[in-house]
Order: C-alpha cells, then structure tokens, then sequence
C-alpha cells in the first residue's frame, strides 16, 4: 500500500484566450491503504489530476510524493518504473489490448517487468475477480462488465500498494456497476492498496471513505 | 519471451481492424521478397558468368602466361623446370605463337600458328598426336577442310623464287579440330607440334611463350611478381591482366545491377515506412495504457523497430530461398538457353556465392530497420495521457 501526497497541484493548458487553469493549487493527501472517491462535473479535471497522481502528466506547479517520494525530479525511466511496481489504473473504457486474449492482457504489466511467472500469476488474480473461465478469451467476446473485471485484474496483477480508477463503471449498466465495485470492495480488502476512485456517480462514491468535490480547479473535503 | 517482441509478433500476425494496415505489410514483405531474390539472382547470373568466362580464359591461357626476349629461348625446357621448382606453380609449358595464313577449298584466313609441346600440351590441345595441324572448330568451317585433308599455310617469312620475294608456304594436313568454347581459340588457332615443326612447316619456331599453372589462381599476380625477380629478361602476365577489360565491365556490371535491383527493396522499406505510421496511429490508444502500465519510450519504440525488422526478416528469408532455388533450377535444367556461337555457353550460368547472398541479405536487413526508425520514435513520443483520455 502505498501514501498519496499533492500539494499545491496546479495544471493549465494552453487556450486561444490565454492559459486555462484547470487544477489550481490542489492539496490531498491519501494514507496507506485508504479508499476516497474524488466527484465532481464533467470537465472539472478529475482525470487530469488522476493523472497527474499516476505519474502520466507532469504539473504545471505544486508537488507530487508517492511513499514520500517527490516524483517530478524522477526521469521518465523511474516514472516507468513507478508506474510498473507501484500504481495500477483502471479506466472509463476498459482499454484492453484487442490482440491480446484475456490471460496475456493481464500478463502485460509482469511482462514489462520480464516476470517469469507471469501466466500463473494472472491466473491466480483471474480467480480473484471472477473470471478465470474466460482466460482465452479475446476482449470482443466478453461483457462489458466482463472486461471492466479484466481490466481490474490487469491494474492488480504486478501487486500495486496504489490503486487509481477513473470512471470504472462509466460504462458500465447499473447491476454490472454493483457487481464491480462489490469485487472492488473484496479486493481492497484482501490486498489493501490504496484506493483513488474518480466518479460523477454519488451511490458509487458513497462506497467509499471519503468523498472530495472537484469543482472550478478546487479539491473539497469530506463532502459526506 | 521479451516484452517488446511478444506485442510485436502479435501486432505483426493478428488479424487487424485495419485491413488495409495489413495489406500493406504484406506488401512490404513481397517487396522485399521480390527485392531479395531478384540480387541474389542478378549476382548470381553475373558471377555464373564470370566464372564460365575466368575458366574459359584460363583453359586457353593459364594463370600466368610468360612472355619471352623476340626471338624466343632454346633452352624453354630448362627454363619450365626451374620454374615447376617453386613450389606454387603445378605446371609450366612453353608455346610458340605465331601469326600466318591458312588456304582451304573455301577461303583463305588469317591463323595463329600455335606451337604445343607433346609432352605438356596446353588443357585445349589434350590428345593432340602431332600428325598434323589442330585447327580450330571455326577455322575449319571457314576453310572448309575435314580432317584428313590438307591446307595451305603461308608463313611469315619471305623465300626469294624466280618470281621474286615470295611468303613461304607449305601444304599440311589437318589432323583434327577443336572446340575449346573461347572465341579466339576457336576462331583462329591453328596448332602444330613444336616438336615436329620444321619438318612440318619447314623451319623452326622457338618457343616465345611458358604457360604456368598455379596452386591458387587468385595469387597469380604475387606468384608472377615473385618469378619476376628471378627471371627479370621475361615479361610475366597474371591472367586476370590479359582479360583485364573484360572483367573490370564484369565488375562494374555487377555493381550497376546490384545498384538498380538495390532500388526494389528501397521501395519496399517505404511500405514498411507507411506501414509501420499506420499502425502507429491506430495503436495510439495501446500505447498510451502500455505506458500507463510501466512500459518504457523505449520499450514503445522497440515493438515498432521488431516489427520493421520481422518484416524484413521474413521478406529476406523467402528472397533468398526463392532466388537460390531459381539459380539451382536454372542450372540444373538449363532453363535459360542462349546461343552458344555468342556466349561461349549454351545456357545462362547461375553460381550463387554465400558471402554474396549473406551480403544482400544482411542490406535488406539494414534498409528494413533504417525504415522503422521514423515510426519508432513517433509511436514513443505520444503522450500517455492525451492517449488513454478517450475511447
């Protein structure tokens, strides 16, 4: 499990009319093993700052520590390398490889490592998530649901102590939504990583810890 | 399996959304395929060629011809002795060349009068008795004389007859003829034993050339330069100097065709080119979550160079299969005829050298990784954010 710290977040990106600030001065921090769910509107930049916590985007300004380590002064190597051991994403829309059958998708991030065990190992978080019938299985013949669960094994496989899910079920219908976040919720439990869940949905959010507003560039606590 | 490869391979061989992704690899493998089999061919011909056209010309010559002071040396078999006694030359016979003119029922033309030496005849002369002339296939269909029957040949020295100053000339018979496959021999030798020669032609001709046979033909040019220092009144010659013009346009010839036929798998690296940009850009999204999941630019950069690479490696493999086959079928069934009155050689020659076809294999190969390098450094600078963002 692993500790989130932000302080000061600020991201702009470049606009006709000047720059446009959409995280401004975000401070959060997350303890090991603990669950928060982030809501706010569409475009209020939750996935920008999951992003900026799972070292995919760089902040304009403000500072990022992962188990205390600050990490905009890490080169794009150790950021891979961050990424690889220590956070896993799960997202809107599943993003599995479609080449790839359900097994070998799972595989991916112990293959980036060179795991020797990787198969086993993928089998073994398969079980987990309820869908170690399906491991040959290429992603076009599974359920949207199916996928979302294949997509939280791929995220959980390499053992991460940092979960971030953006929108996992988004795309999802209401029952396969429950059904993934029960699953969710048996396997914080089990492996206790930390978890950052991203959602405009409040009966999902409310499954969690604390819930933070993100709303006009700012981080509001405790809205529950 | 290395992460890289394994996407790599699956990207190359799975069935794409993208067909036209996948037709214009395949393309790029014909490509190269087609490029590769043409060189090896091409090289092939050429070096076929070279070799029928080197041997030819040492049949006719040796590895080193020997020229001797006007006049020519008495003493040729001393001279042949000494020089078997180093230890690189296999075999060294002497020749007397001389030009003259031949009168048949046909025509009169001009010869080389062609002194052999019995004993060590040259490889066109074996079996030559000494009965008579040896004339080449051509002379005797020029003159129009069968063995058996007698010629007239006019030497180049004067007689003084009643009538003046006249060329001697003496009537002989034709033992046989020859067909050595060189033009030159074929069309103008007309050989008599030097051992029989004022009898048969009324005067004698001293031997103005040693032929030298040698363990390796390719040292011909070192081994003369070290006879010379031990026989400085001659004048020795490798016999890559007496065709020098020829195989000098053979050389460049080969490096004209390999240059042209170079240019298919040029084209081809362009599909892979085009290929590997498409793919690229379809894979943006794939890119984008393998980074999410610790992949490296570099990692990114590798599963695009393998899959240039593969496609190279595959085009290169069946190139060299085919083009190789195609010689062996070439030669073993004499597929391409030409006329031999032409080339010396009834069918086209295929001689497929292993160092050759390694070369322009391991040129395709180069050419096929040149070619993913655009690709490879675009698919790794994408923006693993901006890629995952949306479906």
């Amino acid at each position: 499990m692993s500790e989130v710290k932000l302080e000061g977040v600020v991201k702009t990106y470049p606009g006709p009319d000047g720059d446009l600030t959409v995280l401004n001065g975000i401070d959060l921090v997350v303890g090991r093993g603990e669950a928060v769910s982030i809501m706010g509107p569409s475009g209020s930049g939750k996935t920008t700052l999951l992003h900026i916590i799972g070292t995919l985007l760089p902040p304009t300004s403000g500072r990022v520590y992962i188990d205390g380590v600050e990490v905009s002064s890490m080169g794009e190597g150790e950021l891979a390398l961050l990424r690889n051991r220590k956070i896993g994403f799960v997202f809107q829309f599943h993003h599995l490889l479609p080449e790839f059958n359900v097994v070998e998708n799972v595989m991916m991030p112990l293959l980036i490592r060179g795991e020797e065990d990787a198969e086993e190992k993928s089998r073994e978080i398969l079980e987990l998530v309820g869908i170690a019938h399906r491991v040959k299985f290429k992603p076009s013949q599974l359920s949207g649901g199916e996928k979302q669960r294949v997509a939280l094994a791929r995220a959980l496989v390499a053992g991460p102590g940092l979960l971030l899910a953006d929108e996992p079920t988004g795309n999802l219908d209401w029952k396969s939504s429950l059904q993934l976040i029960e699953v969710l919720k048996d396997l914080h439990r089990r492996l206790g990583f930390t978890l950052i869940i991203v959602t405009h949905n409040r009966e999902i959010a409310e499954k969690w810890g604390k819930i933070y507003l993100l709303e006009r560039g700012e981080l509001k606590c405790c809205i529950n | 399996m290395k992460f890289p490869l394994f996407v790599a391979l699956r990207y190359l061989f799975s069935r794409r959304k993208q067909t036209f992704i996948s037709l214009i690899s395949a393309v790029s493998i014909l490509g190269i395929t087609i490029g590769v089999a043409s060189l090896v061919v091409a090289l092939a011909l050429i070096s076929g060629f070279h070799g029928e056209i080197q041997g030819k010309v040492l049949e006719a010559t040796s590895a080193i011809m020997v020229s001797l002071p006007e006049g020519g040396v008495r003493s040729w078999k001393k001279v042949c002795e000494e020089m078997e006694g180093f230890p690189f030359v296999k075999r060294a016979y002497p020749q007397a060349i001389y030009q003259a003119l031949a009168r048949g029922p046909l025509s009169t033309q001009a010869v080389m009068l062609r002194g052999v030496s019995l004993s060590s005849p040259p490889p066109w002369a074996r079996g030559f008795r000494g009965e008579g002339l040896l004339l080449g296939r051509k002379v005797m269909e020029a003159l129009g004389v069968f063995p058996g029957e007698t010629v007239e040949i006019y030497l180049p020295r004067l007689e003084l007859t009643p009538f003046g100053a006249r060329p001697r000339a003496r009537r002989v018979r034709v033992e046989g003829g020859f067909s050595s496959g060189l033009y030159v021999l074929d069309n103008t030798a007309a050989a008599f034993p030097l051992e029989r020669a004022r009898e048969m032609l009324g005067q004698d001709f001293p031997v103005n050339y040693i032929n030298i046979d040698v363990d390796d033909i390719y040292k011909a040019r070192e081994y003369a330069s070290i006879l010379e220092k031990k026989f400085p009144e001659f004048t020795f010659t490798p016999w890559s100097e007496i065709n020098r013009t020829l195989f000098e346009s053979l050389k460049l010839e080969k490096k004209v065709i390999f240059l042209v036929i170079a240019l298919i798998v040029v084209v081809a690296a362009l599909n892979i080119v085009a290929s590997l940009i498409l793919m690229v850009m379809e894979k943006v999204k794939d890119i984008g979550v393998l980074m999410s999941m610790g992949a490296t630019r570099g990692d990114i950069s590798k599963i695009f160079m393998y899959q240039g690479v593969l496609i190279g490696i595959i085009g290169v493999l069946i190139g060299e299969a085919l083009g190789i086959f195609f010689a062996f079928l070439a030669n073993r069934f004499s597929l391409i005829k030409i006329p031999p009155d032409i080339y010396q050689l009834d069918h086209v020659p295929f001689h497929v050298k292993p160092l050759e076809a390694l070369g322009v294999g391991l040129f395709a190969l180069f050419i096929s990784f040149l070619s993913t390098l655009y690709p490879a450094r675009k698919a790794s600078s994408i923006d693993p954010s901006e890629a995952i963002r949306y479906e």
